[in-house]
């Protein structure tokens, strides 16, 4: 009797698709419903794809304006309809939606929401409680946060708040939501210090609820969905290791004596993780470092953290070609 | 069947770092690129810039949702099933000194056990369906092998479950039920024979009984190629007599066949067959102790003749002594001896099943984990499969190990999430105590199928339904799930409507309406965008939203039938909820229907004062000052009759004074040009004098 194991034939799961972009794939992002995929290059244009079948297949390709080669992009929340937000080389952060045009959705650049002096490191659409609000994280230190009021007209965003982290660059920051709780965020700058942050509505403000301490370098910082636990998960890694913390959920609207634990730990050796992502239901996260090894990690019954997969890249491949082009 | 393994190691050809990015369907994208934060402009060409696609639930086939929504079918009867018991229980607590009713409560814990029984077969029942489904598809498809044969498992692993766990309390002996699985999950036969032998163990239909033994007959003299006497001594350890009976038949017609025929051979095989025939074979569970016991009688005189019969103590040349050895073998095995038994035995599994059968024939299921260690020690040094291993669990009756073990060594979050909630049911595990972060098991591992689930298209309404069992934690799923389900139609998002009002979330309910309207927005479909938005709970409307809408259609609305549309389409959303609709627009809405309904009786000096009131008590939006304006106009300059009486005239023309002279009022009339407001002018001043006249 054929037994069925944690292997899989590798050709079963694994499939390539190729796009029609010219250049290095900047930044490929899936709306939140999982139909829609887009990517941006250097080759100043957005793909679109969409999923027949479990297979993503081109259908539109968006030329961008002149100088706006986006190499990050983002979905907003479903509810407010298809929205990207894409930075650009130049540090702006540019807005792309559907509009109903010749009896048809089509795809368009709409607006420029805001133009940074410095560059910009993050960015990332809030849950949808808070609006249809973008956050931009940018190197001087300071979390900028837009609005659109209007989520149907492009012209309608402006600025709702800031948060000045630090007066270092401020790498990553993620969105963190609890029922009946304002919505938080986490931020983590270069001068080592990992902050959550909650939103007051009188003075539109936000205010420092919580500090991690943290004192390493961290790279990359994601917070998992609360689904119904009865505590928090975020995913950090530092210049040293991956680490995973467990926080427990708020109780009787008070953000003092919050208990934190550190529930995992994983060394770096030689190598650093710079993007973390975990997937919808937050138990699986999703990991890609510097030697360009995508691992999967996950906790089992007992609550032990362990590496249960790893997709390596092979450099012995001569079949791709690599131009090099720099301009200063 | 899900099968969520998720591989261990992959290659990709590139040469540069991963991304990747999650699919909601579970899977990952990978794609090459740089590492970001680039202060500097840099361009990589590459000749391929390829996106690669991770999936680990791919097979979905029709076949697979048929057996989603018969399994699901299942899965809610036995939980309507268990909640039916619960009320009767409490029911018997409230009135504890009532006999008739504490009677009546145990007829149904009896009828309830015997449910349960009938609940795990319809499963098995459906597995099985799916699995012959497989097996037919996996032979155009080989990429369909490996889920075939992970359903086998789970039919095999299922059937287990149930004679271990739930039909414990109908079998006396372990002898029946474990022969009767192992013959049909492990024989050498095919498929089609061995979906006929279960067809035939389950059937009460004689007639069909009679087909079916008839097809099997004929399957067997087709499929079945020349068997050695080695493999049927292996199908006497696990009681095949039908395969032996075969064999035996087979030989000696080639026997007679053969011009050198030994007549000892032939009488030694005649002699065995009689001994089988007369062997007691099927157990009445009715009177198993007195079965046991002309087993046992038949064994004792079985080994006293076979020590007797002379043709058994001849020495022959070898090759007929060797035979000869073989045919006593065979009859030795039924007679029980162990030392025969254990030589054929090629694994402990068989080594139990041919102990429970010949050696221990009264041996209990719930004796059954002693055996099994017993029989395990003989074969210590044969390394034992991940199936193997599960189905020891299963033996020893340790139903937390048995599903932890599926999930890690099949990784079949169907199995172990309907499997947990049988036996759950069945009062077997008590899954509370066990807990995963916060979670019980069974609701861990219903999350867990769920998880997969979800990835199916269209399945959302499925998964909500098992997550509805989840009472911990089933609801926040629900409404994560939701976030990602897209809403094509008003059909569907009145369908997840539905799905959060019985779910208590109504919170997503509106996020849902707000969806469709935005999306209805886009299209310019701005009348049913309006219908969406003003049906949102008050704390949650986006009330600029709805003004923006509001002027939308007002803007396309070129003549007083748009609005009437406008207003007939809302005004059964006003009318039932007209207490919370304190808003000036909503106000003016309903009244406008008022007016409207009012002009058409004929009733315009009625509908005239209404307005005069909305214009007085400055309750009307701006956004209809012009279309209030045209209407007048249009009343003044058609009817003859004085519509608008003095008061009513003179407040018009304030009005329309107050919004003319200032600055930040009049832009609202940008889009009307001076000729116009003068023209309404006039018309007033005509109607002023007129109405002071008459």
């Amino acid at each position: 009797m054929l037994l069925r194991t944690n292997e899989t034939i590798e050709n079963k799961t694994l499939k390539n698709f190729l796009t029609s972009h010219q250049y290095l794939i900047h930044d490929l992002q899936i709306d939140p419903t999982g139909t829609i995929l887009v990517s941006s290059s250097s080759d100043n244009c957005l793909k679109f794809y969409s999923n027949k079948d479990s297979t993503w297949k081109e259908t539109f390709t968006l030329e961008l304006e002149e100088n706006t080669n986006i190499w990050k992009l983002a979905w907003s929340p479903s509810t407010f309809g298809s929205v990207i937000a894409g930075v650009t080389f130049q540090n702006e952060v540019v807005i792309i939606s559907q509009t109903f045009e010749n009896g048809k959705l089509q795809w368009k650049q709409q607006t420029t929401v805001c133009s940074l002096p410095d560059s910009i490191q993050k960015i990332s659409f809030s849950p949808d409680e808070l609006g249809l609000v973008l956050g931009v994280a940018d190197s001087s230190g300071i979390l900028h946060i837009y609005h659109a009021e209007d989520p149907s007209q492009p012209d309608t965003w402006q600025k709702h708040s800031e948060i000045i982290v630090a007066n270092t660059c401020l790498r990553a920051f993620d969105w963190g939501l609890q029922p009946n709780y304002p919505v938080m965020i986490i931020t983590a700058a270069i001068n080592r210090s990992v902050k959550i942050w909650k939103f007051c509505e009188e003075g539109l403000k936000w205010e420092s609820v919580f500090n991690l301490g943290i004192e390493l370098e961290v790279y990359d910082i994601v917070w998992s969905n609360f689904v119904g636990r009865d505590f928090h998960l975020i995913a950090i890694s530092t210049e040293e290791a991956l680490e995973i913390w467990k926080i427990e959920k708020l109780k009787n609207n008070s953000y003092q004596n919050i208990e934190k634990e550190r529930i995992a730990y994983f060394t770096q050796i030689n190598d650093s993780i710079w993007k973390l992502g975990w997937n919808e239901t937050g138990n699986v996260l999703a990991s890609t470092s510097n030697k360009g090894i995508v691992k999967l990690w996950k906790s089992n019954l007992l609550g032990n953290w362990s590496c249960i997969s790893t997709i390596t890249g092979n450099d012995d491949d001569d079949d791709d070609e690599l131009e090099l082009e720099i301009e200063n | 069947m899900i099968s969520n393994s998720i591989p261990k190691q992959l290659r990709l050809s590139v040469t540069e770092s991963i991304n990747f990015n999650w699919e909601q369907s579970g899977g990952l994208l990978l794609f090459s690129t740089q590492r970001p934060i680039l202060e500097k402009t840099k361009r990589l060409s590459i000749k391929n810039s390829s996106i690669n696609q991770l999936k680990w639930d791919s097979l979905i086939l029709s076949s697979t949702r048929k057996f989603y929504s018969q399994s699901h079918g299942i899965f809610l009867s036995l939980q309507k099933l268990s909640a039916k018991l619960k009320l009767e229980k409490k029911q018997k607590q409230s009135t504890i000194l009532n006999l008739q009713l504490n009677l009546n409560l145990n007829e149904r814990l009896n009828k309830f056990q015997s449910d349960l029984v009938l609940i795990s077969r319809q499963y098995r029942a459906v597995l099985t369906e799916y699995l012959v489904s497989l097996s037919q598809k996996s032979k155009r498809d080989p990429n369909l092998v490996d889920e075939a044969n992970l359903i086998g498992l789970a039919v095999m692993l299922w059937h287990l479950c149930e004679i271990i766990f739930i039909d414990q309390t109908v079998y006396v002996t372990a002898r029946e039920p474990l022969s009767n699985w192992y013959l049909y999950h492990f024989s050498m036969n095919n498929n089609s024979l061995r979906q006929n032998i279960f067809q035939t163990n389950n059937s009460r239909n004689d007639k069909k009984n009679k087909k079916i033994q008839k097809q099997n007959k004929l399957m067997k003299k087709q499929n079945l190629n020349k068997i050695d006497l080695i493999q049927v001594l292996q199908s006497a350890l696990v009681g095949d007599f039908e395969q032996v009976f075969f064999f035996i038949e087979q030989e000696l017609s080639e026997i007679k066949k053969s011009p050198n025929m030994n007549k000892s051979l032939i009488k030694i095989i005649k002699f065995i067959k009689s001994e089988l025939s007369s062997c007691p074979r099927d157990f009445e569970i009715s009177n198993t102790s007195d079965s046991v016991e002309r087993l046992k009688k038949w064994q004792r005189e079985c080994q006293q003749k076979i020590e007797r019969l002379p043709e058994f103590n001849i020495s022959y040349d070898n090759s007929i002594s060797l035979l000869i050895k073989n045919w006593k073998e065979l009859l030795m095995i039924f007679a029980g001896d162990f030392d025969v038994i254990r030589q054929y035995s090629q694994n402990w599994i068989e080594f139990l099943i041919a102990n429970v059968l010949w050696i221990k024939p009264n041996l209990t299921i719930k004796e059954l984990p002693l055996l099994v260690e017993q029989c395990r020690k003989e074969f210590i040094n044969t390394e034992d499969t991940p199936t193997n291993e599960i189905i020891m669990m299963i033996l020893k009756n340790s139903p937390i190990k048995v599903i932890r073990m599926i999930e890690t060594l099949i990784a079949s979050p169907w199995l172990s999430a309907h499997l947990i909630d049988l036996l759950y049911h069945s009062k077997i595990i008590d899954s509370q105590k066990i807990t995963y972060n916060g979670l019980d098991l069974r609701e861990h591992y219903l999350i867990e199928f769920c998880q997969r689930l979800i990835n199916c298209n269209d399945m959302f309404i499925t998964t909500s339904s098992y997550l509805k069992q989840c009472k911990t934690v089933g609801r926040s799923y629900i409404e994560l799930f939701l976030k990602r389900e897209k809403i094509n139609s008003d059909n569907y998002a009145k369908k997840l409507i539905n799905i959060c009002n019985k779910n208590d979330l109504y919170k997503s309910a509106d996020r849902i309406k707000n969806t469709r309207a935005i999306q209805l927005l886009q299209t310019n479909n701005n009348v049913q965008a309006l219908i969406w938005l003003i049906s949102i709970d008050p704390i949650r409307r986006k009330n600029v939203l709805i003004n923006r809408t509001v002027d939308k259609i007002l803007k396309n609305a070129n003549d007083l039938s748009d609005l009437d549309i406008l207003v007939n389409s809302i005004s059964s959303v006003i009318n039932e909820k007209n207490s919370s609709y304190q808003s000036d627009l909503f106000n003016y809405l309903s009244k406008y229907s008022k007016i409207t309904h009012l002009f058409e009786k004929g009733q315009l000096q009625k509908g005239a004062q209404i307005i005069v009131k909305l214009i007085e008590t400055r309750t009307l939006p701006k956004q209809f000052w012009l279309t209030i304006l045209n209407d007048i106009a249009k009343l003044i300059s058609l009817q003859d009759e004085i519509i608008f009486d003095k008061h009513g005239t003179f407040v018009i023309m304030n009005f329309l004074e107050q919004i003319t002279t200032f600055e930040h009022e009049r832009e609202t009339l940008l889009s009307i040009d001076n000729s116009q407001i003068q023209k309404i002018r006039f018309l007033l001043v005509k109607n002023l004098g007129k109405s002071l006249i008459y």
